[in-house]
């Protein structure tokens, strides 16, 4: 009778044990508003009171970071771009000039298809602001204007902290590699507060650092056109995982589509590409990248990703088909079934 | 065991690992919605219970639907409404947030299959 | 003058409850029976309804069935507890699927194919009752297949029981 009594009983508990084993609350989740998006911090294997003050800190950096970068606001880098107008020499504000001279390094890798110095451009076409523009898309002979004067990140001159433009036309838009350096920085300075293990996601692009528990970071890569994940990827420690795409902020004008991604060389939306994804321990880099084989586009991708020594690059064309380096390939377990690959050469 | 049978236990036996994966392939869906308003958790709800919920942000209420196991914004006093355009999420680890308002939705699953979702 | 109260049985309605009988006692012996893993036990019980199946038709099988279960949680005292609906949801699930089967045109399944499918029928109609009822968290169907695995395999055992039991009364 008393067997009879438990076996249920044991067979429910099992059943629920088995569907509430959620991991214990060694997790510390935030979800931080900076940069025009959400910043979701996840701390691993740290106590209560420590991932407060690591989570308090990470908020205080990222709204520093957010007023200094941002070219179109008072602040450091507004400051910088009004400065670069005028063509004489100034001093440049020290919590910007790493990042300017991050991004002239990687504009130069990149050929200069990742292009920071395209700020007038960007504003042409209203992607300068956190709200996304509504249209209409700016005039053939405005863009060829622009165009002309062919701004580019060697045109800085940067002495110290002395800092000149050679070039009246540029202006600085760093919000392809922001989020990057800020991931780097973020990480970094957790690192030296004690937090081994953490993921941070700045509105969709990752940063790792350590591992959660056993198991290294597991992340899924959402499909450019559908909501469902194209494939999943363990990160090592360190890495960080970017995704340019013609999704993320994009206005319509006249049945016509226009996103963010800007191709400095023809002053129009970059065409043929639906997403890139790289993977990189560097986050700046890896931000830089993304863009910059985003524009390179189907033909080209291979050797910028080459020259920008990334190692892992998934591209996917307007069609729905894979462009994918081997290493990549055996590193994404892909959820979808029927993909057409076009497998590159080694990386 | 007449012919049926032996055809029934083949048809069943081919059919069994489709049922195991059937099962266990959906584990990426999420089961739970946190939702966040601001800093705070504002609440907790199982993605299988319909239901309307009304978050209080600082430019006024937003609306959010969960129904058959995904959740979107359904308004939201926001200007640019990307978070209704980007409609139904169910994926765990995936976050949609009406920035403007501060107030955001992350999914996790029974087992999260992904700790966070790159696009 | 004295009033009987008559009740008018027929053959049938004995044959059914000596069935049923039969059915509940092996019902109460497996039930005290310790099992290796929760949720999972032989189902000897079925074998009975089985082979009255086989010899009687569906009818008979679905009384004997469904008599079993009400009158074994009545004596477990189990009666409208979790555990009861559970059995008789199984049960009913498995008389409705034995019902086309059993009407199949040509020589159609025999004990083992009915004994698969009500074993099969039996833990579908549990696990929705369940989850209907008692556990609304898709969790529980990551079990479905682990216990569909023993049902079939318990399923098949005591169809092979049937068939020899039937061999023998022949």
């Amino acid at each position: 009778m008393i067997i009879k009594r438990l076996k249920p009983a044991v067979f429910f508990l099992t059943l629920i044990l088995l569907s509430s084993c959620q991991p214990e609350p060694k997790e510390h989740h935030a979800g931080l508003y900076v940069f025009g998006t959400i910043v979701d911090v996840t701390l691993y294997g740290v106590d209560r009171h420590k991932a407060q003050q690591a989570l308090q800190q990470i908020e205080t950096d990222l709204q520093y970071m957010h007023r200094a970068w941002h070219g179109w606001q008072p602040g450091p880098l507004g400051r910088i771009n009004e400065l670069l107008g005028l063509g004489g020499e100034f001093s440049a504000n020290p919590s910007v000039l790493g990042l300017i001279t991050k991004a002239r390094e990687l504009s130069t890798a990149s050929d200069h298809l990742f292009n920071p110095a395209i700020g007038r451009l960007i504003q042409l076409w209203g992607f300068h602001s956190d709200d996304p523009p509504k249209g209409p898309p700016p005039s053939d002979d405005d863009i060829r204007e622009l165009l002309a004067k062919n701004p580019r990140m060697t045109d800085i001159q940067i002495n110290h902290v002395r800092m000149k433009s050679t070039n009246p036309a540029l202006k600085l838009d760093l919000g392809a590699i922001a989020k990057g350096y800020a991931l780097d920085q973020l990480m970094t300075s957790l690192q030296q507060q004690g937090v081994e293990n953490a993921i941070i996601n700045a509105g969709g692009d990752i940063k790792v650092i350590g591992k959660h528990g056993e198991r290294n970071w597991r992340v899924g890569i959402r499909h450019p056109r559908t909501d469902g994940v194209i494939a999943g990827v363990d990160l090592a420690p360190g890495e960080s995982i970017f995704t340019s795409g013609d999704y993320e902020r994009f206005y319509k004008h006249d049945g016509h589509r226009y996103h963010h991604i800007i191709d400095g060389n023809t002053g129009y939306p970059a065409t043929g590409v639906s997403s890139v994804t790289v993977i990189h321990p560097d986050a700046a880099t890896a931000d830089a990248a993304a863009t910059a084989i985003f524009i390179a586009g189907t033909n080209d991708w291979h050797r910028i990703a080459k020259k920008m020594g990334i190692k892992y690059v998934m591209l996917i064309d307007s069609v729905g088909d894979v462009h994918i380096n081997p290493a990549m390939r055996s590193r994404l377990e892909f959820k979808q079934p029927s993909l057409t690959f076009h497998l590159s050469e080694a990386l | 065991m007449t012919r049926a049978d032996l055809f029934l236990l083949l048809a069943v036996m081919f059919a069994l690992p489709f049922v195991y994966q059937a099962s266990w392939h959906n584990q990426g869906t999420a089961a739970q919605a946190v939702i966040l308003n601001g800093k705070h958790e504002h609440s907790r709800h199982s993605l299988h219970e319909d239901r309307r919920i009304e978050v209080k942000g600082p430019l006024g209420p937003s609306h959010i639907e969960i129904k058959q196991g995904r959740i979107r914004f359904v308004d939201s006093p926001c200007k640019a409404k990307v978070c209704i355009q980007r409609g139904w999420i169910d994926q765990a680890g995936t976050l949609n947030a009406c920035v403007p308002n501060r107030i955001a939705i992350r999914l996790s699953g029974l087992h999260e299959q992904y700790d966070s979702i790159n696009y | 003058m004295t009033d009987t109260l008559q009740l008018n049985t027929t053959p049938d309605d004995h044959r059914i409850a000596w069935f049923a009988a039969l059915a509940v006692v092996i019902h109460v012996v497996e039930s005290a029976l310790p099992s290796p893993l929760p949720g999972i036990k032989p189902g000897l019980a079925n074998v009975v309804t089985i082979i009255v199946l086989c010899k009687y038709g569906w009818q008979t099988a679905a009384w004997v069935s469904l008599l079993r279960v009400l009158a074994g949680s009545l004596i477990l005292g189990t009666f409208l507890t979790p555990t009861f609906m559970l059995a008789f949801s199984g049960a009913l699930c498995s008389v409705c699927v034995l019902y086309p089967a059993c009407r199949l045109p040509g020589r159609g399944f025999g004990p083992v194919g009915f004994s698969l499918l009500a074993a099969m029928a039996h833990i579908s109609g549990q696990f929705f009752t369940a989850w209907m009822l008692f556990i609304p968290h898709p969790g529980i169907w990551q079990l479905f297949p682990v216990l569909l695995s023993f049902a079939i395999l318990l399923g098949v055992i005591n169809g092979i029981i049937s068939l020899h039991v039937l061999k023998r009364i022949k």
